[in-house]
């Protein structure tokens, strides 16, 4: 009985949010609705015609024709064709589908920590040991976030060539081993703003100074650290253009379905097949998202607010 | 305590501070100083190299300094090849369009602000090709124009057409490039305009309402003038990408769009990721190029934050 007046309840508020909220609808916002309404849809139909197409059969869809309804026929031949036959042949070398997963994997996981960890850690030494060498840092990244010099990267593979590492994975890290851009200043500002006090007593108790920053200072910005880790992991698992440019003989799964898509190789040119290893190129990256779906759509902002 | 103590230099510290200190930041320092500042002084010397094979079995090749001759052979091009003169006019154009991108996102952030209705809804939507890689959004739009829309048309008995990404007018394609530019860059700032915006004050908007200031209003006189340092870091960010923006031609196209279509951004990744793969001849120009792109960029750029800036300050 009390389950039953306990969900009324809980209709009856649900219903009164949904009034209210219709209530504070106005000309501008329904404008904007309409607006943002078919934009969405515009996107669930790309979506979801996509999915769709993945589970159409070859003959189903190039033969019979069946472009636009739903399959006919639900198949996962696409899926099974594309773990089978998926490889990318580049300078004589076939790479499969598992290579170029692990290819990612090592690029996206490895960069990812990387930039992050070394971003935070410049960040704590310029947040907290403040003399002029740490004002230097923070003015560095400022200034090269202002100033956009383009083209450099020709000059950036000639160096990796004069010292060993270009196209190697290695070498990839050692470029991500920087601490400029904005996340820099997302954890200076954390930083900045943590007491001194826990470290303080840490110190008067005889920790050492990697003591206080292991124990002490990365507990309490894990959960910054881990949600700047997660989008740098989403941004390099995409990323397809700089792994092109410095380990070209590497091919990430981003590289492979970019040369998919605009290859002439005959057993891939089918639609069905294309679109169903980009189906497969996004599964990691949505379970990652869904996880962390919280973390990572609501802890972003930059440049403040005014007062 | 030390820690907070300001303006030290290192010499004033204990001896195991500094270690500590110079043990974390020499090697990101190390790194800076090659990548970075090895990487631009090279890239400015390269400008003014010439490189030439001496020896094919073994590739050693060997340079000359040869002054402004790569300059001159930028300028050259620009004079004599339509298509750069083209891509200049189309990277504008594709700057221009992402401002409907940019004022899009920052309307939709302000609807998802206000808890309307199916904001959390809208909002998971269009940040969905944020996760997504750009590849696969590209390469879903595009055989949805190629096969969908036309099967569709013809379906519901409309004259057959023949797609709009590979059409053979190049000026459709320019268009649908135009077109997913917009469509996509609704939902490119989003989550940042989201994440400021909720930092505007309850009591702020409480106190607007009261004094009977409608949405339309609230959102043109007090969510913008609050958030404006948010607005002019991404509207600089967005000037200062003016030619690195390539129109999402590499993701239609790979290597192979029509010349017309080119952008300045597209131009020198495809020559970089060529030039990396063949040999050091190259590298010289496409250093000038750049150089040459910058020193247009960089003032353009500056100015507009400066401009900016000015215009904030009647915010205060």
């Amino acid at each position: 009985m009390n389950n039953i007046f306990a969900k009324e309840s809980k209709l009856r508020s649900w219903l009164r949010r949904k009034i209210k909220a219709a209530e504070k609808m106005n000309v501008f916002s329904w404008i904007v609705f309409a607006f943002l309404a078919l934009l969405t849809l515009s996107f669930i139909i790309v979506y979801l015609w996509g999915f769709m197409t993945s589970f159409k059969s070859i003959l189903e869809f190039d033969t019979i024709g069946n472009i636009v309804g739903l399959p006919e026929q639900w198949t996962f031949e696409n899926f099974i064709f594309v773990f089978e036959n998926f490889r990318v042949k580049l300078n004589g070398t076939t790479f499969y589908l598992e290579d170029m997963i692990l290819n990612s994997l090592l690029y996206a996981v490895g960069c990812a920590f990387i930039q992050t960890a070394v971003q935070c850690i410049v960040a704590y030494l310029a947040a907290k040991f403040r003399f002029k060498f740490s004002s230097v840092i923070y003015w560095v990244v400022i200034i090269t976030m202002t100033i956009p010099v383009v083209g450099t990267d020709i000059s950036t593979i000639q160096m990796l060539q004069n010292i060993g590492l270009y196209d190697s994975m290695i070498g990839m890290f050692v470029l991500k081993f920087n601490f400029l851009g904005a996340y820099f200043l997302v954890f200076y500002a954390t930083f900045r703003s943590l007491p001194d006090d826990y470290a303080g007593a840490a110190y008067v108790d005889g920790a050492g100074e990697f003591g206080i920053l292991i124990h002490i200072i990365l507990p309490m910005v894990a959960n910054m650290f881990f949600t700047i880790f997660l989008l740098n992991l989403i941004m390099y698992w995409n990323d397809y253009r700089t792994p092109l440019l410095y380990i070209p003989n590497h091919p990430t799964l981003s590289n492979g379905i970019q040369w998919l898509s605009t290859s002439p190789t005959q057993e891939f040119s089918h639609t069905t097949v294309r679109i169903t290893s980009c189906i497969i190129m996004v599964i990691p990256i949505l379970i990652v998202f869904i996880i962390f779906k919280g973390r990572i759509m609501n802890k972003v902002s930059l440049g403040g607010i005014k007062e | 305590m030390e820690i907070i103590k300001k303006g030290k230099s290192l010499a004033t510290f204990n001896r195991k501070r500094k270690i500590f200190y110079i043990a974390l930041i020499a090697l990101p320092v190390l790194q800076f100083c090659i990548f970075y500042l090895g990487v631009h002084i090279n890239s400015i010397l390269l400008a003014f190299k010439s490189y030439t094979l001496t020896d094919g079995q073994s590739g050693l090749y060997s340079y000359v300094f040869t002054g402004f001759e790569n300059f001159g052979q930028v300028f050259h091009n620009f004079a004599t090849e339509n298509y750069l003169v083209n891509a200049i006019w189309n990277s504008v154009l594709a700057f221009l369009v992402g401002w409907i991108g940019f004022f899009g996102s920052l309307l939709f952030s302000y609807y998802i602000m206000k808890k309307w209705r199916f904001g959390k809804l809208f909002q998971l939507f269009l940040f969905l090709p944020s996760i997504i890689s750009e590849i696969v959004v590209v390469s879903l739009f595009k055989y949805f124009t190629e096969n969908n829309i036309p099967a569709f048309i013809e379906m519901i008995g409309g004259e057959a057409v023949s797609g709009f990404v590979y059409s053979s007018d190049l000026n459709v394609r320019l268009i649908s490039l135009l077109v997913y530019s917009v469509w996509i860059g609704f939902g490119a700032n989003i989550l940042i305009f989201n994440g400021t915006m909720s930092g505007v004050s309850e009591s702020v908007l409480e106190a607007a309402k009261l004094d009977g200031v409608r949405p339309l209003r609230e959102f043109f006189s007090i969510v913008l003038p609050m958030m404006y340092p948010t607005i002019v870091t991404l509207a600089v960010v967005n000037v200062a990408n003016i030619f690195t923006n390539q129109m999402y031609l590499f993701s239609f196209y790979g290597a192979s769009a029509e010349r017309k279509l080119y952008t300045i951004g597209y131009y020198l990744y495809l020559n970089t990721q060529e030039a990396g793969n063949s040999g050091l001849s190259e590298y010289p120009y496409l250093a000038a190029f750049g150089l040459v792109v910058s020193a247009v960029t960089i003032p353009l750029t500056i100015g507009f934050r400066k401009v900016m800036n000015k215009i904030g300050e009647r915010f205060e």
